[in-house]
């Protein structure tokens, strides 16, 4: 099933459709940056509107949008996700989660957020120095006019979620 | 023997790189995690090729290879970077960057621009 198929689908439900001018930029930059970086097919299973407040998983990257675009992005994974997505990238497994993995990821959220801003539909916003944080069913707080949109995706590796909280001007 | 300057405030990404630069037997690879260091680690040591990140703190990538230009140097500089539009590849193309490869790559379009240019300076030093 192919994503707009699963995006159609959602959008006879009950809940906001998310927010279009996202989904696909953000689906598209997950998809060529797991391909050509990793190694490995993801596939979006859910894209859904998101709470201002939204729960995070284990580990989770956040990178700020400024300019004519601003807001976060933050790509939120359980442990053994991250530390499969970690091993693909640094060439070499760790069993915990620690510096190296914490650039692994911050980087992976880096090259999603760059592929994404050149197919936004505005000009050139710029990106800010990716963070990492841990801790299970910790929040982020995402811009008041936001609107957040919640993408899921399921790798070989396991699943993960990314969470786009951007407002335009 | 061909010495590489590789600048990126990612250890991932240059991990990533140096896979690239060993598998065509280049040992001698300096790293750096900022613009600034690396222009210090320019001119205290020659370099044959540079390769680097325009999104860094201190001194991004655009402001070293100005200083690079500067200085009088025609080393060839890569740029790896996730800044895909056009306005901002012909900027760098402006500044002095002599390559440009834009993330995410695949690790046939990295090793491909590496053994063009490792290649090249190995039969230039060679000659």
């Amino acid at each position: 099933m192919d994503n707009a198929v699963i995006l159609s689908q959602q959008r006879t439900g009950r809940e906001p459709a998310p927010n279009g001018d996202w989904v696909d930029p953000f689906c598209t930059a997950v998809t060529s940056v797991f391909d050509q970086m990793i190694g490995t097919p993801v596939a979006l299973q859910r894209a859904s509107s998101a709470d201002q407040l939204a729960v995070l998983l284990d580990i989770t990257a956040v990178i700020g949008f400024s300019g004519e675009t601003t807001g976060l992005v933050a790509l939120t994974l359980p442990h053994a996700t991250a530390l499969g997505v970690a091993e693909a990238l640094l060439g070499e497994r760790h069993s915990q989660f620690d510096e190296q993995v914490a650039d692994a990821l911050g980087e992976l959220l880096n090259m999603i957020a760059g592929a994404a801003k050149a197919h936004l539909p505005t000009n050139r916003p710029s990106l800010g120095l990716p963070t990492v944080v841990t801790g299970a069913n910790s929040t982020i707080a995402f811009p008041s006019k936001a609107c957040p949109t919640q993408l899921q995706f399921q790798s070989a590796m396991g699943h993960f979620a990314l969470y786009i909280g951007l407002e335009r001007h | 023997m061909v010495r590489v300057l590789l600048v990126d405030d990612s250890g991932t990404m240059r991990a990533i790189i140096k896979r690239s630069l060993l598998l065509f037997g280049v040992d001698q690879i300096s790293e750096a995690g900022d613009g600034r260091s690396a222009f210090a680690m320019f001119q205290s040591v020659p370099f044959d090729f540079v390769i680097t990140d325009w999104n860094m703190p201190n001194m991004n990538g655009i402001e070293l290879v100005r200083a690079i230009r500067q200085s009088g140097s025609a080393v060839p500089i890569m740029m790896i970077t996730t800044e895909a539009e056009r306005p901002r590849v012909v900027e760098a193309i402006q500044a002095g960057v002599s390559d440009y490869l834009v993330k995410p790559f695949s690790s046939q379009d990295l090793r491909s621009k590496v053994e063009k240019w490792i290649t090249g300076l190995a039969a230039i030093s060679a000659g």
